[in-house]
């Protein structure tokens, strides 16, 4: 019987319920994202809206023009710049000093490789659509504190409601191909101190990983990543023999005489790449989020808000 | 013959194609559950400690490389130690016949015979000799010709034994004309006998084996055989032991029609010896329910007796021209009679109400004796019936009533005086009379009469020559009390009291059943002159018909069989070629065509068994038969086993144990959790519940079509009579007088309507020959001027309504048109005529205090048209009026009224409710008073009595006070 139990239920796992080799033909089921971008904008903008409702009152992010100092009026300084109604409370003018600031800068990188696919009949939503809709909610509250958003690889990041479609425009663009993997794009266009929120699933090879992170080293930047799990991943309900497929042509099935002897040490194994990834994060001053598709997107996010505050203010 | 051998060897081949299935099946690995799996890099890296079965463990292989081996070998149909081979009769190519007896005694051990028949023919088959096979006796057979193997099988497969004796002229004959013919003409016999043989039997095998090669086998006794014998303790069994061989039946069981167990006796006494006779110490009751006695375990037809109801009880019917004794059926004379005829004889009442029709369909069951209990007068067709049955011995008992006196009929043993004699009344200066001690010539004789016995009333014979002799028992005044006379070859007699208490309390002695005992005793318990006791079904409903009675006295009758026994003893439907069974001839003997078992309709029950008689019953055994020259043949019981079924089964349970492990190495069965269990146990449930409802809803959808498809016109009318109460009136025929009558029904009905609570719908015309009447409370019978005829049937149907509770107001319309106590018009020669043939209560014009006259309206006469007419109603019974009762209603509602005053005429309204006739003489106050007439009649039969109690309520209050 080709069946799991999850959770009392009896559905077929499956890349939407397809066959591994469908799930590589683009434009087919799971929608490709073109189609799926509407629902998934509007939903990054409910989810963005809610969160700065949430937001309001508790702690102002303080990306706005945040006042610094008053400062008496020196002769250097232009009569316009009086603050008139401190000044009228003494004897002497005030000047309204504000802090010297220019606009943040953030990059998304989404990763679109066949295996961000994958829905278990538990999630949500394909944990690709949860990186992009991650990244639009991200994007929509950033450009509402006037933040710079934009791709990886892609445009000169921009500020406001523009930044948002164009981002929407290019993760479509990069919309997993038919070779299934996800080219990471080149970081040589980060800045130091700028922001880089990489959203993906981290189950490439090792060696990938490792030219990631020192790309991201050299350039200075602060990344920020999501790692997004599919509620199967960690909990590997399955017994019996069973075979797995992958979810790209790169790789081959492996079989399992007895699926539930593998639980232990590959859930242990999982655990080990999560506490590498945070590790790594730690040492660097990053963060490390993970994101779960069974689960509200929400948390998440706002912990992904909180730590871009927080290296903001460094 | 090797221990082992194949019947299809070739199929072996197929052990040839194991390897490639080897092949394939190590091929084909057991498919896996599959699923995409994201993290396929991480399981990568886990050792293959636990290693995937790639290919199918060598085990399992092996174990299906079996399943396959035994499925090929259990093809090829192998038989361990084949039995050693036959030494048939004659040489290899002639033509061998086997002859089966098939006869009772072959039913024993037929399994055996069949083995031993298929063994020969296979032999037969080996040699590649030609075998036919012929089984006496045996219905519709068709002559075998040589033919191969399986064709001869197909002839086995139709041969049953049969439960007859064997007619061995029969079969010599047959046998001999089956050799003459040019096929069988060269041919070896192979005799398969059945064990039992008479004197003719050396000579027939001698003639058969004069120049052909003959074998036979002997055959097994078959064991004990049984025979019916009836007693005073019921029906019993008796056993013949043929061979005193120890039988294997232990047990005789006795059943009722039903095939319900009765009694169960063992057949062996406490000294282990086989008992000769077996009865059933069993109540009356249950003991005359036995319809079959048989030894347990029953090897053949001989080993069960049938019993039918042709014991030494007598039926009696028992009809009643009483139907209102309804009103309180334990006061009633039929009932002292039933409960006296009880102890002595099987005692039918049919309830139909319609006396001709009840005495016809008594003649025809079978009655031997019939009693008339309130019977008055007897429609003349009956009373020939009745002369006829008598003649044949039939029995007769009448009993004395009120109306007896003034009866047409001949049916009394001496003429009657026209009144009764009451004793010991108030204006009688009589003391009630005892019995007379019984004269020695009387059916009596020899009973004691107790003292107590008094007789108040009785119908008086006029004195005559013949009385004394014909007198059964007198009184002691020497008046007859019981009178008889013989009647060819039965008897009519006479009680001249009523059957119930009202006339004297000699119902209620033990007297009174034991004279009807010996009264029954005197019918026969075979009517002569034809076999009309167990008349068939078929003749049964052709003589429905009116010419009935002279077809029964001519001619056999034949009796259709209704059960028939096989000859292994079990009873069920009759075969094919089994015939209606021919009385003609007494004692009728068990043929092919009449198999024994129970013949005749369902009353009338006759059996036949397997042996009337000891039968004559030589034993042939082996040795018997060598000692008179023939070759025997021995065959042994076919130790050859089959092994094909075991090689299957055991392939099925191999392959189940693959679909096991199989299940196992996929893990499904480790998925199996109880919640699974109760989903599927709740899937099937609701399925169950669906097919459950599905076939009930079906049911029903049918049973309203089937509804629904029945009602038309006729019943339509039906529907609407019975579902509101209306009156009806009869059709005349004459147009003028029922356009009057449908007028004057209508207006009474209207005016009932208008004033009382009963509102009956509009009135329907009637034909009372044709329509059913039982839905009219009351049905209006203008009489004619014109001639009526009166039919028997006529006369039944209303005798019959009448009796049921109907009531029937005749108005002869014309009390105009007496002009003189020597004149009758010719509406009342028509009512006389009617009524002349009606059992009808004696009849008296409204008494004062009758409850008519208070039932609605208090009204003294009961005009219509004319004024003058008395209203005649069924006479009240006499010497109960009491002064302080204001009302008197008698019980129930007078069956019959009689008026000449035309109420329909003054009852009818035009439809803008104007009277259309005028009264004579034309007063308003005399069509008021009509209709109060008509009411208090509608009223009364309606309501009966009541309102003669509803008026005794002050002297009720008054003692209730008191």
């Amino acid at each position: 019987m080709i069946e799991w139990l999850g959770r009392g239920r009896s559905k077929p796992l499956g890349v939407q319920d397809l066959a591994p080799l469908d799930a590589l033909e683009l434009g087919t089921r799971p929608r490709a994202l073109a189609s799926a971008m509407p629902d998934l904008m509007v939903e990054a903008k409910n989810l963005a809206a809610s969160l700065i409702a949430g937001l309001h009152g508790r702690k102002r992010a303080g990306l706005g023009h945040s006042f610094w100092q008053f400062r008496q009026y020196g002769a250097s300084d232009a009569s316009s710049r009086i603050d008139w109604r401190r000044s009228a409370r003494g004897e002497t003018l005030f000047v309204r000093e504000m802090e010297w600031e220019s606009a943040h800068t953030v990059r998304f990188s989404v990763d679109m490789s066949s295996s961000m696919r994958f829905a278990s009949p538990d999630a949500r939503e394909p944990k690709r659509d949860r990186g992009v809709i991650m990244a639009l909610a991200l994007a929509a509250m950033l450009t509402k504190g006037g933040e710079r958003v934009g791709m990886i690889g892609g445009e000169r990041p921009k500020t406001g409601e523009a930044a948002l479609s164009i981002m929407a425009q290019e993760l479509m663009r990069r919309d997993t191909d038919k070779s299934g993997k996800h080219r990471w794009a080149d970081m040589t266009a980060v800045k130091p101190r700028e922001d880089v929120i990489i959203l993906s699933d981290f189950l490439f090879g090792e060696a990938e990983r490792t030219k990631l992170f020192g790309q991201l080293v050299s350039r200075g930047a602060r990344a920020h990543f999501i790692q997004i799990i599919d509620p199967v991943e960690e909990a590997f309900p399955f017994k019996g023999r069973m075979r797995f497929d992958p979810l790209s042509r790169h790789d081959s099935a492996i079989l399992s005489g007895r699926a539930e002897n593998w639980r232990e040490p590959y859930q242990e194994l999982f655990q080990g790449l999560k506490d590498r990834m945070r590790r790594i994060a730690r040492s660097h001053g990053w963060s490390h989020t993970i994101s779960h598709t069974d689960r509200p997107a929400a948390t998440p996010l706002l912990s992904v808000h909180e730590a871009l505050s927080r290296s903001k203010e460094r | 013959m090797s221990a082992l051998s194949f019947l299809a060897p070739a199929a072996l081949l197929g052990l040839l194609a194991l390897p490639a299935l080897w092949w394939l099946l190590r091929a084909t690995p057991p498919q896996p559950s599959s699923t995409p799996f994201p993290p396929l890099q991480l399981l990568a890296q886990l050792t293959d400690d636990d290693v995937t079965p790639v290919r199918t463990p060598w085990w399992l292989l092996a174990l299906r490389l079996l399943l396959l081996a035994l499925i090929v070998l259990a093809f090829a149909g192998p038989i361990w130690r084949a039995s050693e081979a036959l030494t048939l009769p004659g040489e290899s190519e002639q033509p061998l016949l086997i002859v089966m007896e098939s006869d009772w005694a072959s039913a024993a051990t037929w399994d055996a015979r069949r083995a031993q028949a298929e063994r020969l023919i296979d032999a037969a088959s080996l040699q590649n000799r030609p075998v036919g096979l012929v089984a006496y006796p045996q219905p519709n057979q068709a002559l075998p010709l040589p033919g191969d193997r399986s064709e001869a099988l197909a002839v086995l497969e139709t041969l049953d034994p049969h439960p007859v004796e064997q007619d061995f002229t029969a079969l010599r004959e047959d046998l001999t004309a089956l050799l003459q013919n040019s096929a069988w003409s060269n041919s070896a016999l192979v005799v398969l006998t059945s064990g039992l043989a008479n004197e003719v039997d050396n000579t027939l095998w001698a003639t058969l084996t004069e120049n052909r090669p003959v074998s036979f086998v002997a055959g097994d006794p078959p064991g004990l055989v049984t025979l019916l014998d009836g007693g005073r303790d019921g029906p019993a069994m008796r056993l013949i032991s043929i061979d005193n061989m120890t039988s294997t039946a232990t047990t005789a069981t006795a059943y009722d029609s039903a095939g319900r167990s009765l009694a169960t006796v063992p057949i062996r006494d406490d000294q282990g010896t086989v008992k000769e006779r077996i009865a059933f110490d069993l109540p009356l009751d249950v003991r005359n329910d036995i319809a079959r006695i048989a030894l347990l375990p029953t090897r053949h037809a001989g080993q069960v007796v049938l019993v039918d109801d042709r014991a030494e009880r007598r039926r009696v019917g028992v009809v009643s021209g009483e139907g209102r004794d309804e009103a309180q059926p334990l006061l009633s004379g039929t009932t002292f009679v039933e409960r006296a005829l009880e102890p002595t004889a099987d005692v039918v009442t049919p309830r139909s109400g319609e006396v001709a029709r009840e005495i016809e369909d008594l003649i025809e069951s079978g009655a031997n004796v019939i009693v008339l209990v309130n019977v008055a007068s007897l429609v003349p067709s009956t009373v020939e019936r009745l002369d006829n049955w008598m003649e044949r011995g039939g029995v007769l008992i009448r009993f004395a009533s009120a109306g007896l006196t003034q009866s047409t009929d001949a049916l009394t043993p001496v003429p009657l005086r026209a009144v009764d004699r009451q004793l010991g009344g108030t204006l009688t200066w009589d003391e009630p009379k005892a019995i007379a001690p019984f004269s020695l010539q009387s059916p009596f004789s020899g009973l004691s009469i107790p003292q107590d016995i008094r007789i108040e009333r009785q119908v008086l014979s006029e004195p005559g020559a013949l009385l004394a002799e014909r007198t059964y028992a007198e009184l002691t005044d020497a008046t007859p009390l019981v009178t008889g006379e013989d009647r060819g070859q039965g008897y009519l007699i006479l009680f001249h009291i009523t059957p119930e208490t009202s006339w004297s309390n000699l119902p209620l002695s033990g007297l009174f059943v034991d004279m009807l005992g010996r009264l029954v005793n005197l019918s026969a318990v075979h009517l002569t002159g034809s076999a009309q006791t167990f008349a068939p079904q078929a003749q049964a409903s052709a003589q429905a018909s009116a010419e009935r009675g002279q077809e029964v006295q001519t001619g056999t009758s034949t009796l259709s069989p209704r059960s028939t026994l096989n000859a292994f003893g079990v009873l069920g439907a009759p075969p094919g070629h089994a015939e209606g069974l021919q009385l003609s001839s007494g004692i009728t003997a068990v043929t092919l065509e009449n198999p024994p078992g129970f013949y005749g309709a369902m009353d009338t029950v006759q059996a036949t068994n397997m042996f009337a008689e000891p039968p004559v019953l030589n034993l042939v055994r082996a040795e018997d038969l060598q000692a008179s020259g023939l070759r025997t043949l021995t065959i042994g019981p076919d130790e050859a086993r089959a092994l094909r079924p075991g090689l299957i089964t055991l392939a099925v349970v191999l392959a189940l144990a693959d679909a096991i492990i199989v299940l196992v190495m996929s893990g499904a069965l480790s998925n199996i959790k109880p919640a699974r269990f109760r989903r599927s146990a709740k899937i099937v449930a609701s399925s169950l519940t669906l097919l459950f409802a599905g076939g009930l809803s079906m049911m029903l959808i049918g049973e309203a079509l089937a509804q629904s498809a029945s009602p038309s016109g006729e019943s339509e009318r039906l529907i609407a009579a019975a579902s509101t109460t209306r009156f009806a009136y009869v059709r005349t025929g004459d147009s003028e007088l029922d356009q009057r009558t449908a007028q004057g029904m209508a207006g009474l009905s209207l005016i009932l309507n208008q004033r009382t609570a009963f509102e009956p719908a509009e009135p329907f015309a009637i034909d009372p020959l044709v329509d059913e009447l039982a839905f009219y409370p009351l049905i209006y019978w203008p009489m004619p001027s014109l001639a009526m005829t009166v039919s028997d049937a006529l006369v039944a149907r209303v005798d019959a309504y009448m009796n049921n509770g109907g009531t029937i107001l005749f108005d002869t319309r014309d009390e105009a048109n007496i002009f003189g106590t020597q004149s009758v018009s010719p509406q009342t020669q028509n009512l006389r005529a009617l009524l002349n043939a009606l059992d009808i209560p004696p009849l008296e014009p409204v008494p004062d205090d009758h409850v008519l006259t208070k039932a609605f309206y208090l009204i003294d006469s009961f005009p219509g048209r004319y004024a003058s007419g008395p209203l005649w109603v069924e006479a009240l019974p006499q010497g109960q009026t009491i002064a302080d009762r204001p009302a008197r209603g008698g019980d129930g509602v007078s069956p019959i009224m009689i008026t000449g005053n035309d109420f329909a005429s003054a009852w009818a309204l035009s439809a803008d409710g104007r009277p259309l006739y005028s009264t004579v003489p034309a007063d308003p106050l005399q069509r008021e008073f009509a209709f109060r007439s008509g009411i208090n009649i509608a009223m009364y039969i309606m309501t009966g009595n009541y309102k003669a109690d509803q008026v005794h309520i002050p002297a009720l209050l008054e003692r209730l006070v008191q």
